[in-house]
């Protein structure tokens, strides 16, 4: 085979690779749409994140009903039986589930109560000086909560953000140290960054979550959300609602007024939900918090 | 007259060489700094690795990028192995007993303990040398502070701060050090992860940590008191190369400061540490009632070893 015979058959081989690089015509839409913003503009629509990101920064927020997504308005309500129109639309799979977790709470309401969940552990080795009494393993109980995702963004203890460049945290109080972690300016549709999970990601009872602006929104994406509900009653939608491993939220946070948050999530979940479940959620600014500076509890 | 004023000359030519001289000698000891910035985050501010970094007075977020960026990713500790409460940060052998002063070839850099402090090892040492795990953090969810079980680390400067991962603390515990040059409070309520400040001195980033709760490990068989203070001093000896050298006073604990050193390569900037997969609950590391150690599974169930194995 001549070498010029060998040219066409490369060429041609590269032609039907093509189709693989081809871009779908919504990322050719964003690029251009990227592409037309000149650079003084984009220069200000950083400087006005990087400002609401300082904003938000100060303080702690509270979420308002919290919680639940629903209208229970706390577990008392759920386990009075009573029905309500508006909570999750779960497949019949997880209807079951649902009445399984709603049994188990009624025999052990920590089943279904994240606030109460307790630890039966022992001591163990000695103590320094803590307790002169110390016995070596002497049970002991530890009330542990635990809000997994979704429940961790309207848990009912003040919440702070913290922006670097690259990662953003939620900081939560009520799990005592326990920071969402999520990777800032990075999308999941393949525009920013281009993520990919890998395939053997591990769910986190947080979520993996990454975010970006647009305009005065932040969109935060959410998946591999660990789902152990059978183990520890935080790691559901909200009590008593569980979910699969397939879970997937999209939270688009907005500032309505200077201290006023807005949270519209939206819950997918093929196995667990027969459609998308948007709810609504309104998080205030509490008066006088800058200084305060949140400390980890006991519970890790 | 002459003689004085000739002198008086003399003296004044000296007291000028000698300035001279001293300012030499004062250039060449203290380090002029590499830049001048004016506007830098109060994370930043003093922040010098001996070269200029970007930076724009009316930016400061190009100088924060730029410290994330020689930061970022995550420095697995070199030092210590993996995952393994048995890598003292002494580097002594488990068995050694740190209260007999008589001890046949006792390792360097030992601690030097308190009579207190000696009276609680020598109840938990027998416990080591049987198998079992007696420390208190590995015995629940690993609950620690650094410099104990900081295997990866993990940084991100905020404009007025560092969040940083505390690995062993149940997981991936996430700790917020303020450098926002406030002081440590006055009236400390103790907690986990203690209160944290910290500054730049060059290229060194300084971190003062206290106010931790008793009775954590500081390595396997010793544990810390309330008073116990931590001055951490990490510097990047190479671009993927972290020092860090950890100074532990505890007066109740040590009859002196007790200095360690760790090292830290940066193995990945893809993965995130700062996570809750192994929250202690969710991973049911319940105490093994039969042993005293760990019963430790994994979230898929599968026991995972336990601690120590000897």
């Amino acid at each position: 085979m001549t070498k010029r015979t060998c040219s066409v058959v490369f060429l041609i081989g590269l032609t039907g690779l093509s189709p693989a690089f081809a871009q779908r015509p919504s990322d050719v839409a964003k690029v251009r749409a990227e592409w037309a913003i000149t650079d003084e503009q984009r220069e200000e629509t950083i400087k006005h994140q990087h400002a609401m990101e300082q904003d938000w920064s100060r303080g702690l927020w509270v979420v308002r009903h919290p919680l639940f997504y629903s209208s229970y308005n706390d577990v008392n309500y759920l386990m009075s039986g009573r029905k309500i129109t508006d909570g999750a639309p779960l497949t019949p799979e997880y209807q079951k589930k649902a009445q399984e977790l709603f049994a188990a709470g009624k025999a052990d309401r920590a089943a279904i109560d994240t606030s109460i969940y307790t630890l039966h552990l022992r001591t163990m080795g000695a103590s320094f000086n803590q307790d002169p009494n110390f016995v070596p393993l002497k049970p002991m109980d530890v009330v542990c909560p635990l809000y997994g995702y979704p429940l961790t963004l309207v848990e009912p203890y003040p919440m702070k953000w913290e922006f670097a460049p690259t990662k953003i945290f939620q900081i939560y109080s009520g799990d005592g140290g326990i920071a969402r972690l999520i990777k800032a300016d990075v999308s999941t549709d393949g525009f920013k960054g281009g993520f990919r999970f890998l395939p053997n990601t591990i769910p986190d009872g947080l979520g993996w979550g990454f975010s970006h602006w647009g305009s005065d929104v932040l969109t935060i994406d959410v998946s591999y959300v660990a789902w152990w509900y059978e183990q520890e009653s935080g790691f559901v939608m909200e009590p008593g609602v569980p979910h699969s491993d397939k879970l997937h939220g999209v939270e688009k946070w907005k500032q309505t007024s200077p201290d006023v948050l807005e949270l519209e999530l939206t819950l997918t979940d093929p196995v667990a939900l027969t459609k998308p479940w948007t709810v609504t959620k309104v998080f205030d600014r509490t008066k006088g918090t800058e200084q305060i500076e949140l400390r980890d509890r006991q519970c890790h | 007259m002459l003689n004085v004023s000739k002198y008086h000359r003399v003296s004044t030519r000296s007291i000028i060489v000698s300035a001279l001289l001293w300012g030499v000698g004062l250039s060449a000891q203290q380090k002029a700094p590499s830049q001048i910035r004016v506007n830098d985050f109060p994370s930043v501010r003093g922040y010098d690795p001996g070269y200029p970094i970007p930076y724009d007075p009316n930016n400061p977020y190009l100088a924060l990028e730029y410290i994330n960026e020689q930061f970022d990713g995550v420095w697995g500790d070199i030092d210590g192995g993996n995952f393994d409460v048995t890598k003292l940060l002494s580097r002594a052998p488990q068995a050694e007993d740190y209260t007999d002063p008589n001890r046949p070839n006792p390792t360097p850099n030992t601690p030097h303990l308190t009579p207190g402090a000696a009276k609680v090892f020598s109840m938990m040492r027998p416990m080591i040398l049987a198998g079992n795990n007696p420390a208190q953090g590995a015995g629940w969810c690993f609950i620690t502070h650094a410099p104990t079980l900081s295997i990866l680390n993990q940084f991100a400067f905020t404009p007025d701060s560092l969040n940083a991962s505390i690995p062993g603390g149940g997981g991936s515990i996430h700790v917020h050090i303020y450098m926002d040059g406030r002081a440590h409070p006055a009236n400390l309520k103790p907690s986990e992860t203690g209160h944290q400040i910290a500054h730049w001195e060059g290229a060194t980033l300084v971190i003062d940590g206290m106010g931790f709760v008793a009775d954590r490990d500081i390595e396997i068989g010793l544990l810390n008191s309330d008073q116990q203070h931590i001055i951490t001093r990490y510097k990047r000896q190479k671009p993927d190369l972290l020092v860090a050298e950890y100074t532990l006073i505890d007066s109740k604990l040590f009859t002196e400061p007790w200095t360690t050193q760790r090292r830290y390569r940066r193995t990945s900037s893809d993965i995130n540490l700062l996570r809750d997969t192994q929250h202690c609950t969710a991973n049911s590391n319940l105490p093994d009632l039969v042993s005293g150690g760990n019963s430790l599974t994994g979230p898929n169930g599968k026991a995972l070893q336990k601690v120590p194995t000897q």
